[in-house]
């Protein structure tokens, strides 16, 4: 007890020596305060480049920022393991044994990686931009190295690889100005085209938001089971977009049923075959009696089912 | 002899208590002065080529301006509200596009002077301290996109009557400026004039006894350019008579410019 009690105290004595020796905190106190700079060089370049760049496209200025602040934080990051006397020359040879495995072990994080500068070098998509893809629309709130995150409409977050977003098709919904509503309708075989075509027209016309040019065009889509289908698709500039959409759909409904022009539904008229029983009335002798299974009518034929519009009926 | 309007932007002093009313082409705006604040109401009709004007009316607040109008109101507070309340006649914020009010085409080398209305817009500002409370437009336009193509051009607004050749085809209405605009046409092929895009937002606005005017801009077309050449002449035009000036323009008051100004585009690009 008493000899191992000594060794303790001579190992502390030995340890509390080999601190008080300069040449061995040099190098870490150097190594400690490259690494410092460096956090603080990097963040700084990351802030002028912000100031500098801030008429860039976000996209760009990000791209930009992660570059270079990544580049000085490496530089000290190596200057600071070449204090602690790391070998680069050991370090490289090595660097080709641990890039095999890593590739083996990191093929869907490269591959994400990789995406995400073709996706930052195409522009396709840009931070800010409301996009479609794969079902989700939302606005792009970064695009990452490994993956780019949308905050959809009703607040969720959605986080996309990188490398999906390079297969899978993207629509980017604010890309340009102005946009086109198309509202599909149908009217009434009854009714005058001529009217239908007017009351469209004053319901653009009597909104400020749908553009005057490009002028709102009525597409005839064709004879409809129910109705003659028409398409009627006006502009908006992007920012009007949903106002415009929810604005026409009202007015267009208000300026029928005014103008009196039915938007018909499709409804589905069965002609019965022989006589109808009335509940007062017991069945006849011979006629067939609805209660009785055996002289239920059968189910009415194709030939019997009729679709109708109300408008004709 | 003619008579001038009645200014509707000289600045008016309205008691504590009491409400006055402007009526001017579709917009009425009733403001309303208490201790502490400052309410304003705009509502605005569905004509919007209407050339009523009222300048001041005191009114009680609470009778409507008009019935049916689509009104907004607006509050404004002061530790002591300030005394008088003018209103400010602004040319739009966005460049406007005209037509013809036929099609109309200048043949090579001629020169012809089209006279177009442009609609105003108004800010409500307290005098003394002077605070802006507002700007809106007599009448909302419609929007409308001038360019060759639907991914490039310039979002404008589209005014709701044409370009005449003759003054006198043109009202004078309260709510609106005339702009005289000048079109050479130096090209070898005629010029097929559809729209016109006017930048107003280079041009000062001046009042006279034939209301409100901007100075003449001439518009040059050159052969083989995609833009015309734009100078805003210096001074009133002379069918305006003697104007005083009103309002400063919105942007750089540039006296020579080169804009795309005349469009005859995207019927085809458009429709598919």
């Amino acid at each position: 007890m008493t000899e191992w009690a000594v060794r303790l105290w001579r190992a502390s004595i030995e340890g509390l020596r080999a601190l008080g020796d300069v040449s061995l905190w040099a190098p870490l106190l150097r190594a400690s305060l490259l690494l410092v700079v460096g956090v603080v060089l990097a963040r700084v370049v990351r802030r002028v480049l912000s100031r500098v760049m801030y008429a860039s496209h976000a996209q760009t200025r990000v791209l930009v920022q992660r570059v270079a602040s990544w580049a000085v934080l490496g530089v000290f990051v190596v200057s600071a393991l070449r204090e602690l006397g790391f070998d680069f020359a050991v370090v490289l040879g090595a660097v080709g044994i641990l890039t095999a495995a890593a590739a083996f072990a990191s093929q869907t994080s490269a591959s994400n990686v990789i995406s995400g500068l073709f996706l930052g070098i195409e522009g396709t998509v840009s931070i800010g931009d409301i996009i479609r893809v794969n079902g989700v629309t939302g606005e792009v709130l970064a695009i990452d190295m490994l993956s780019t995150r949308l905050r959809t409409f009703d607040n969720l977050m959605v986080r996309i690889p990188n490398e999906t977003m390079m297969k899978a098709d993207i629509t980017n919904l604010n890309r340009f100005p102005i946009r086109r509503y198309d509202l599909q309708i149908g009217v009434a075989y009854g009714s005058d085209l001529g009217k239908v075509h007017a009351v469209l027209m004053e319901v653009a016309d009597a909104n400020p938001l749908v553009l005057e040019e490009p002028a709102p065009l009525i597409i005839a889509q064709g004879y409809g089971a129910s109705s003659i289908d028409l398409q009627f698709s006006v502009w908006a500039r992007k920012e009007a977009y949903l106002e415009v959409r929810n604005d026409v759909q009202r007015q267009v409904k208000s300026a029928f049923d005014r103008a009196g022009i039915e938007i018909p539904f499709p409804q589905v008229t069965l002609h019965a075959q022989g006589p109808v029983p009335s509940a007062a009335e017991p069945p006849s002798q011979g006629a067939p009696d609805a209660t009785n299974p055996d002289d239920a009518p059968s189910e009415p034929s194709a030939d019997d089912v009729d679709d109708q519009d109300s408008a004709r009926g | 002899m003619s008579t001038s309007p009645p200014s509707w932007w000289s600045p008016c002093r309205i008691a504590v208590g009491e409400a006055r009313r402007w009526t001017i082409g579709p917009a009425s705006l009733t403001a309303e002065r208490r201790a502490h604040e400052w309410r304003v109401t705009v509502a605005t009709g569905d004509d919007p080529l209407e050339a009523d004007l009222e300048v001041a009316e005191v009114v009680d607040p609470a009778q409507p301006a008009t019935a049916g109008a689509t009104t907004s109101t607006r509050r404004f507070a002061f530790d002591a509200s300030p005394a008088s309340l003018a209103l400010e006649p602004r040319l739009a914020d966005r460049d406007v596009v005209v037509r013809p009010a036929d099609p109309l085409t200048i043949p090579a080398g001629q020169t012809t002077l089209l006279y177009v209305s442009t609609p105003l817009w108004f800010s409500a500002a307290t005098v003394d301290p002077r605070h802006t409370l507002f700007e809106a437009p007599f009448f909302r336009p419609s929007d409308t996109w001038f360019g060759p193509s639907t991914v490039e051009g310039e979002l404008c607004y589209a005014s709701r009557t044409t370009g005449r050749l003759d003054l006198s085809e043109l009202p004078v209405r309260p709510h609106r400026a005339i702009t005289p605009v000048r079109i050479r046409n130096r090209a070898k092929e005629p010029l097929p004039l559809e729209r016109l895009k006017l930048p107003v937002g280079i041009l000062p606005l001046l009042a006279g006894p034939r209301g409100l005017w901007t100075p003449q801009i001439v518009l040059t077309n050159s052969e083989g350019a995609d833009r015309a050449d734009i100078v805003v002449q210096p001074g009133a035009p002379s069918e305006a008579g003697s104007v005083v000036a009103i309002a400063q323009p919105r942007g750089r008051p540039d006296t020579a410019l080169s804009l795309r100004t005349f469009g005859r585009w995207l019927r085809q690009g458009a429709a598919s």
